[in-house]
């Protein structure tokens, strides 16, 4: 081997530089890959709550409506029973005196007819109270999927950022690697960009996963 | 003057050349990733829309099922009313005070429960669905404002799609590109370890690739 084949101490430098930078960059498009990932479970995990929260608010609606189509027909027999009891003709009373014996049980088939809390002063009935009641009462109906997509939108985030630190990290490379072909002043220049750019990217991933531990904790 | 055939200069060449290819290959791999968040962003939107217009079509559906069984029974308890209280005045005039008066009892218990049913129905109470002297509410308009909503958020649920369908082929592209530069990546590889002159002619051959890739992800990008 010649004395010219023989790399000097800042040729080797280069060369761990170059390696060093290609390793960085490998962990950091591994970093951005598992944020994508975890970004895509916690996107579907928003997505299978939110399809048990439709179907819990479904059968919640269906509930109420069956509710509403019972009170309907207590409310019309009641309603004949008032009018028949008020009435002074005997055939009228006879009739009040036999429906107001099923009137009891049509009333048992509607919370709305039994309990009073749902029941206006004007008469009319809070659908509204019975909806959050039948919801409190369904523990699916309580998930909060949008806590799962706001978690999913942070990775995604992360993500973008990450790729950009790569970008940068492969500036870096860029230039440390050329260094490898120039000599001289530009040799030294351009090694000590794709140092610098190398620190200013690993940097600008600490401050980017410290942005995002954040956003996540803040969840 | 520079000459390309020389193998020091050659191989300078093709290593710029391979440092730039992979400096470009990490910028369009960062847009195709921003370009599949994105499109993930608006089908989760499309996905999140389309469950709450299924969930409000059943909550309509019942409802309308609701209110115009209420309004039907609103109507067969009026016409009942009516023909009882013409029945009473036919009874009247027919000098039996006593069947008229029974008749007309009748008809008062229907309208009561007529009465109930307007308490207990939305659409009849709601002052938007009231026609000026008229006792049933206007279901045209009922159906125009029901109609109005789901366009609404049918049109929305497209917009999302869209978008869905804009940033997914974007992504494709992108990974296509990528496809091409790492092709590129290799040619030029190869070139390092052939001669000078095919090591140029390799080299030309990345460029103009490289061109290609330059063009198509600028195409992508505004598209």
């Amino acid at each position: 081997m010649s004395k010219e084949d023989v790399p000097s101490r800042f040729d080797t430098l280069i060369t761990i530089s170059v390696v060093v930078v290609s390793i960085a960059l490998s962990l950091l498009i591994w970093r951005a890959s598992i944020a994508a990932s975890t970004a895509s479970g916690d996107d579907r995990a928003g997505m299978i709550d939110l399809v048990k929260k439709q179907a819990a608010l479904n059968e919640n609606t269906r509930k109420l409506y069956e509710e509403k189509f019972y009170l309907r027909e207590y409310e019309l027999l009641q309603t004949r029973v008032n009018q028949l009891e008020s009435s002074s003709d005997l055939v009228n009373q006879v009739e009040a005196k036999f429906l107001n014996i099923i009137l009891p049980n049509l009333a048992k088939l509607s919370p709305l007819s039994t309990e009073p809390q749902y029941k206006n002063p004007d008469g009319t009935y809070n659908y509204e109270k019975r909806m959050v009641d039948l919801t409190n009462a369904f523990p699916e109906a309580k998930l909060e999927p949008q806590k799962s997509f706001n978690l999913a939108n942070i990775r995604y985030q992360e993500q973008r950022w990450l790729m950009v630190a790569a970008v940068l990290m492969g500036l870096a490379l860029f230039w440390t690697s050329l260094a490898e072909i120039l000599n001289g002043k530009l040799k030294m220049g351009s090694y000590l960009i794709g140092v610098l750019s190398f620190l200013g990217t690993i940097a600008f991933v600490f401050i980017v996963e410290l942005l995002m531990l954040v956003g996540r904790l803040g969840l | 003057m520079i000459n390309l055939f020389d193998s020091s200069v050659s191989r300078k060449i093709t290593l710029f050349l391979s440092l730039m290819v992979t400096f470009f290959t990490g910028i369009v791999g960062a847009l195709g990733a921003d370009s599949s968040i994105q499109a993930s962003n608006a089908n989760r939107q499309s996905q999140i829309l389309a469950m709450e217009i299924s969930q409000e079509l059943q909550r309509s559906g019942l409802q309308s099922n609701y209110e115009i069984e209420t309004i039907a029974l609103y109507t067969r308890y009026a016409s009942e009313e009516l023909s009882l209280r013409m029945a009473a005045l036919e009874l009247i005039q027919a000098d039996k005070p006593i069947e008229a008066e029974a008749m007309m009892n009748r008809a008062d218990v229907v309208q009561s429960q007529a009465r109930r049913l307007v308490d207990l129905s939305e659409i009849m109470r709601d002052p938007r669905y009231k026609i000026p002297d008229s006792i049933f509410p206007d279901l045209n308009r009922y159906v125009i404002d029901f109609a109005e909503y789901f366009n609404q958020r049918v049109k929305e649920q497209n917009a999302a799609s869209d978008v869905y369908n804009r940033f997914d082929l974007k992504s494709t592209n992108y990974l296509s590109i990528v496809t091409l530069l790492s092709i590129i990546l290799f040619l030029l590889g190869l070139a390092q370890a052939v001669n000078p002159r095919l090591r140029i002619s390799l080299a030309g051959f990345s460029v103009l690739l490289f061109a290609t890739a330059i063009l198509w992800t600028g195409v992508t990008f505004f598209r």
